[in-house]
């Protein structure tokens, strides 16, 4: 509309091409502003043409010339629309929807550059009716072609609040390249999913990532284990150097590890970096005062299944209630293997009481046929009914529907 | 795979069906989880334009490292089973799945249950999903006989009922012998017995009643009846423990849980209600109803037709008052109805 204008100005002359394209720009704004905002706008000024443009072909000219020299079509068509888009945020926000239009930033740079760019230079803005998700671009947008070339899961992306403006925003070479660059030198290969993931990075500088890589580097963190902590943290290039340095102090100072058992803790599950502090203490406080665990038990759940640690306590107490008080196992078997916290407390109760109606529920190694932690729940209902009790799964299945 | 294409399959799922709730999970998290699992099932298909089924051995030559990009390969890990791709080169990227997201949400599939059962209990129960829910008004008002399982324990009471609940007395039970307990049995069922024809609206010595009677079990007259106990019979017995079966309808769990109190208290002891479970619906048996590692698309499928058939006409329209049924009658004499009936049955 901007070069419409311009052009329509340098050239001072009005054909009756030029006179239909407006008009044709006129309709094509008045359905765009219609169907957002049902009540009468200013923006309804600049009609005129359209209903002087109904008249014969002398009147259309008269009144382009009439108004042009006053500049009044110009201002009007701005004042409409930004009364639109003002009233848009209105309405919009009335409704609670978070609607694309209402972050689009390209909004906030015709509002501020808009009225200079009427001037005789040509503005290579390209007009977008507002859409509801990234699917209505990705044909015209040549930054989300490249994005989904590389396998970025763009409908995850447009659910983070006003990240759909901010991806659309960019310029693949220019904004989103270097960010590739830099996760390919940290050794990440999956950019897709990482940007799926955690897709604020662009809003981060590059010397502040850098800056978090470094720091693991000079904690002697492995190449390998770098890529690994980047891909499967995401957040933990958006977090402060201090917070991760608190963190990883924090475990080291709580369970006594050593340089590289803090090392190897976070390759294994570098999640524990961008948890929150106070869960992971919570967790900690109640395992070791309601469930009664020791410091070493702890530090050694800590180093086989740290998952336990992310974990909901209270899940992990049900469980830890069942194994201890119903199957009579002390600390000292569940340590054996503490991935048993991870099975669904539905699994053990009923392979459980299966083996005790089948007389082999043997949880003692000393005595034989010992059934162990890891052979009771690490395998699928098949696999447990041919190896552990010795049965066909038709007759599990019956059972587990007298429960 | 049996489905090439997922709106193949979301058509088909409108049917009848029937799951073994456990205990410990409610209903509108079964609900969830069915949901959940039929909309995993269903995206593990191709659901837009440019997807096709790929043999995962054809897959993974072409594409070799670049494999953490397609969707498909994720979801799917088992080798030798076909995968989920888009093709190259699309025209329309706007029909990507990684643009639009996945295709199914669990709020696509609605199901709604009939009778439902309470969180504490376990057992069979009915569900309807999409078009297979008009049956559910027909399941319901047919009233059918439903067998339970209740396990009692003696020597304590709790404010609720329930084990879970406060204890708030503790009493002796060595008195109590198997005669004792099948009396107070009988005494319950005998109890409800006597209100059979009342519940069913009749008068006892009417000619009516006795038509009722001649048709076989007399039901009480609609399901916002009181409970109806039709049967009450010790089947194990093992101080403290003991096990009633009962055969009811309009029955609550909280009923079964406080008769057990009743029966615990009549006995000069106290009792409470550790468990129920739901045998049967009706014609919906334990043969029906489907585990919980069983709740995917494939088995739900395979499921409707052995519950179809059990909506044969024959079967849902039974009980003595039928005739004061309107909406079921008019069923019965409405030929286009019955077509449409016989021929969901039959599918």
């Amino acid at each position: 509309m901007l070069r419409v204008i311009s052009v329509s100005k340098r050239l001072q002359t009005f054909d009756t091409d030029t006179v239909k394209f407006l008009m044709r720009y006129n309709s094509l704004l008045r359905c765009f502003t219609t169907s957002f905002s049902t009540q009468k706008d200013e923006s309804r000024i600049s009609y005129d043409f359209d209903v002087k443009g109904n008249n014969s072909e002398e009147s259309r000219k008269t009144t382009l010339i009439n108004t042009e020299p006053s500049s009044g079509p110009k201002i009007d068509y701005f004042k409409g629309i930004h009364g639109n888009k003002a009233r848009l945020d209105e309405t919009t926000e009335n409704k609670n929807q978070r609607h694309f239009i209402e972050n689009n930033p390209y909004n906030f740079e015709e509002q501020e550059t808009g009225l200079e760019s009427v001037t005789d230079e040509p503005v290579s803005i390209k007009e977008f009716k507002p859409v509801f998700n990234l699917a209505a671009l990705v044909n015209e947008s040549d930054t989300l072609q490249k994005l989904l070339k590389i396998g970025v899961d763009l409908s995850a992306i447009e659910k983070y609040k006003g990240m759909a403006d901010l991806i659309v925003k960019l310029d693949f070479d220019k904004d989103v390249m270097p960010y590739l660059l830099f996760l390919k030198d940290c050794g990440v290969h999956k950019y897709g999913s990482y940007l799926a993931k955690n897709p604020l990075i662009f809003k981060q500088s590059l010397e502040d990532l850098q800056v978090r890589v470094t720091y693991l580097e000079s904690k002697k963190f492995s190449k390998e284990s770098i890529a690994r902590i980047v891909l499967k943290a995401p957040l933990f290039l958006s977090l402060p150097v201090k917070t991760v340095d608190k963190k990883l102090g924090y475990l080291q100072k709580q369970f006594n590890l050593t340089g590289n058992e803090v090392r190897q803790l976070a390759t294994m599950i570098p999640k524990i970096i961008t948890w929150r502090l106070n869960k992971i203490q919570e967790n900690t406080l109640y395992y070791k005062e309601f469930l009664g665990f020791t410091d070493v038990e702890l530090k050694k759940i800590l180093m086989t299944y740290p998952k336990v640690f992310l974990m909901d306590r209270h899940g992990v107490g049900k469980k830890f209630d069942f194994l201890h008080n119903v199957m009579g196992l002390d600390h000292k078997r569940l340590l054996e293997w503490p991935a048993v916290f991870g099975t669904r407390l539905f699994i053990i109760n009923h392979r459980h009481r299966y083996l005790l109606k089948v007389k082999r529920a043997q949880y003692d190694p000393e005595i034989e046929n010992y059934v162990s932690l890891q052979a009771l729940c690490s395998c699928n209902d098949r696999e447990f009914c041919e190896n552990v009790a010795k049965t066909s799964e038709q007759e599990y299945d019956a059972f587990l529907k007298c429960l | 795979m049996r489905f090439k294409w997922a709106a193949d399959a979301y058509r088909q799922l409108n049917g009848v069906f029937c799951i073994y709730k456990p205990t410990e999970l409610p209903i509108s998290k079964v609900i969830e989880k069915i949901q959940w699992n039929l909309a995993r099932d269903l995206n593990a298909l191709p659901c837009y334009k440019y997807e096709r089924l790929v043999d995962a051995a054809e897959n993974s030559r072409p594409s070799g490292d670049g494999d953490d990009n397609d969707i498909g390969s994720r979801s799917l890990l088992v080798t030798n089973q076909p995968v989920v791709t888009t093709l190259p080169d699309i025209p329309d990227l706007s029909e990507h799945r990684l643009v639009l997201g996945p295709r199914y949400i669990g709020s696509d599939f609605e199901i709604w249950p009939v009778g439902p059962i309470p969180k504490h209990t376990s057992g069979v129960q009915v569900f309807g999903i999409g078009g297979g829910r008009q049956f559910l008004g027909f399941i319901s008002r047919a009233l059918y006989l439903r067998v339970y399982h209740v396990k009692g324990r003696f020597g304590w009471a709790t404010d609720n009922f329930s084990p879970k609940g406060k204890i708030i007395e503790r009493t002796t039970f060595h008195h109590i012998t198997k005669p004792k307990l099948d009396r107070m049995c009988s005494i319950a069922q005998a109890n409800h017995t006597k209100l059979m024809f009342k519940y069913a609206g009749v008068h006892e010595d009417s000619q009516e009643a006795y038509e009722y009677a001649c048709k076989g079990l007399v039901r009480p007259a609609n399901k916002d009846m009181s409970p109806m106990l039709y049967g009450v019979k010790c089947i194990d017995y093992n101080l403290p423990d003991f096990t009633l079966e009962i055969h009811a309808i309009n029955e609550t769990s909280n009923y079964f849980k406080s008769l057990i109190h009743d029966i615990g208290l009549n006995l000069k002891s106290t009792a409470v209600c550790t468990d129920i479970r739901r045998l049967r619906y009706g014609h919906f048996t334990l043969d029906h109803a489907l585990l919980q590692k069983h709740w995917t698309l494939e088995n739900i499928l395979d499921n409707f037709r052995m519950c179809h058939k059990e909506l044969h006409p024959n079967k849902l329209l039974i009980g003595a008052n039928i005739e004061e049924r309107g909406k079921d009658n008019k069923l019965l004499e409405s030929e286009k109805d019955q077509k449409y009936l016989t021929s969901f049955v039959n599918k």
